[in-house]
């Protein structure tokens, strides 16, 4: 058809632009975000204890000295960080799903873009809260200079990287049946430079006093975390559809 | 506010509409027009295919073949313009059981970008008959206040079409009685709106409409007044299809 055509008479509310739009509607879905988050505290705690038991398990298995070298110590945090992490992933969309509000969001007039932004957003959350509790403890099992700000960057940029990826995927797999298997199996190949990056980032912090961090693997993972952030809000609207 | 000029577009056109999932199609060849402030209750067995036309009606699922058109708008063009002036109870109530009434239709305002938003909410809850309880959670609400509320939230935002799949499933005697009121009182705000609703139950479909259009192993069997329409003659179209029962 030609011209498109409106069949009605009254309009009953006047359509905001696209752009002033978008930040209220991304604020309007973190903020129900948080707030369901703050009220049931599921996946938080899940989120916590699950790094604690990981980091737990670890120090038993290892039998960790003081002595024990920063690539053992880094790949024990990041195994903390990046499978707790995941948890949070495959409760947001399938949960949303499984429960029907997928429907909701997906019903109304809101940019896909927004609903991944706010979803990064809330992923994020979770995981610096779950950091908030993890990193205390690696420091105590471990003997981790955790506050170094070296450490606390790359930290920073892992964390960020692994939410990109891994709010894309939870959001592909939340459309199978087979979502809670799918979802590590899409998501940790395909993470696999934000890993390394991550790992290697911190071995250098724990190894040196230098504040500075290796830039070769600062600007994979900043690259890498870029270039999905723009394919995810890009191609979010097709990973919505049924 | 803007207005538009008046137009012949009927609010939903769909010509030869079919859709198929891996276990097989659903939807043979539909085609329907509802034009503006009309009723339509669909009804046929279970599997007929009634939830899935509704659901390519409010935009969820693109089908395989045929066209669909909305207020005379392409979904897969127009999908924004189109997702404002539908409203949509379903089997989920898209409700946050954390979140109280008001929260949740707060939310929903928001999606919507509404304009000043809690007199919305307030008519809304008040329209429902859950104004008492806009500050409880939904979780401590029985299935037929959620079901209330959910249509609430669907027509926070006036909607030009309703489309609701068995609303009343869920709903006590309260609630059913609540249902035509609610919207016929919806139409009263501005122009009425069309509404495409599935359900079981003939009587249901009455009460709220004098079309019905039967769907019966998803080929449309039936389409005309429902004072033409009994329950024998229901099930003899039932019994009909490939996959009546």
């Amino acid at each position: 058809m030609a011209t498109e055509q409106a069949s009605s008479i009254v309009v009953r509310a006047a359509p905001a632009s696209g752009w002033s739009r978008f930040p209220r509607q991304t604020l309007a879905l973190l903020r129900r975000e948080a707030l369901t988050e703050l009220r049931s505290r599921e996946t938080p705690v899940a989120m916590i204890v699950f790094a604690f038991l990981v980091l737990l398990i670890f120090s038993f298995a290892f039998d960790l000295r003081s002595d024990t070298s920063p690539e053992v110590l880094s790949g024990i945090l990041w195994s903390a960080i990046f499978f707790s992490a995941m948890l949070g992933f495959g409760r947001g969309f399938s949960g949303e799903r499984e429960r029907g509000t997928l429907d909701g969001m997906l019903l109304a007039p809101v940019d896909r873009s927004a609903i991944y932004l706010s979803r990064l957003l809330s992923h994020l959350l979770l995981m610096f809260i779950m950091e908030a509790a993890a990193l205390p403890a690696a420091a105590l099992l471990f003997n981790i200079p955790v506050w170094r700000p070296r450490l606390l960057l790359a930290v920073l940029l892992g964390t960020v990287g692994f939410a990109v990826v891994g709010t894309l995927f939870a959001a592909i797999a939340a459309n199978s049946r087979a979502r809670d298997v799918l979802l590590p199996v899409l998501v940790l190949p395909v993470s696999v430079p934000i890993v390394i990056a991550s790992v290697e980032e911190t071995v250098a912090a724990l190894s040196g006093p230098s504040l500075l961090p290796p830039l070769p693997w600062m600007r994979l993972s900043a690259g890498y975390t870029l270039l999905f952030f723009i394919l995810s809000m890009v191609l979010f609207e097709h990973v919505c559809e049924e | 506010m803007t207005a538009e000029p008046p137009t012949a577009a009927p609010v939903v056109a769909s010509e030869q509409v079919s859709h198929r999932f891996q276990a097989g199609a659903v939807l043979r060849g539909i085609s329907l027009q509802v034009q503006v402030g009309e009723h339509v209750a669909l009804l046929g067995p279970n599997g007929a295919g009634k939830t899935t036309l509704l659901r390519i009606l409010a935009t969820l699922l693109r089908p395989t073949s045929g066209q669909v058109r909305l207020f005379g708008l392409d979904p897969a063009a127009s999908s924004m313009a189109i997702r404002r002036r539908i409203g949509v109870v379903a089997h989920h109530t898209m409700l946050y059981p954390e979140l109280t009434s008001r929260e949740n239709l707060r939310y929903y305002a928001g999606l919507y970008d509404l304009d000043d938003p809690e007199p919305r909410v307030q008519a809304a809850l008040a329209e429902v008959g859950l104004a008492a309880k806009a500050n409880a959670l939904v979780r401590s609400f029985s299935r037929g206040m959620q079901q209330r509320l959910s249509l609430g939230r669907a027509l926070l935002h006036e909607p030009e079409l309703l489309l609701l799949d068995e609303p009343d499933a869920g709903l006590d005697a309260r609630a059913l009685d609540l249902l035509p009121h609610t919207l016929a009182r919806a139409g009263e705000r501005g122009a009425p709106p069309a509404i495409v609703f599935t359900t079981h139950q003939i009587g249901h479909a009455a009460e709220l409409a004098r079309r019905v259009v039967v769907i019966v192993a998803g080929r449309l069997v039936f389409d005309g007044d429902i004072r033409s329409l009994d329950s024998g003659r229901l099930a003899a179209l039932y019994g009909a299809g490939p996959g009546g029962n």
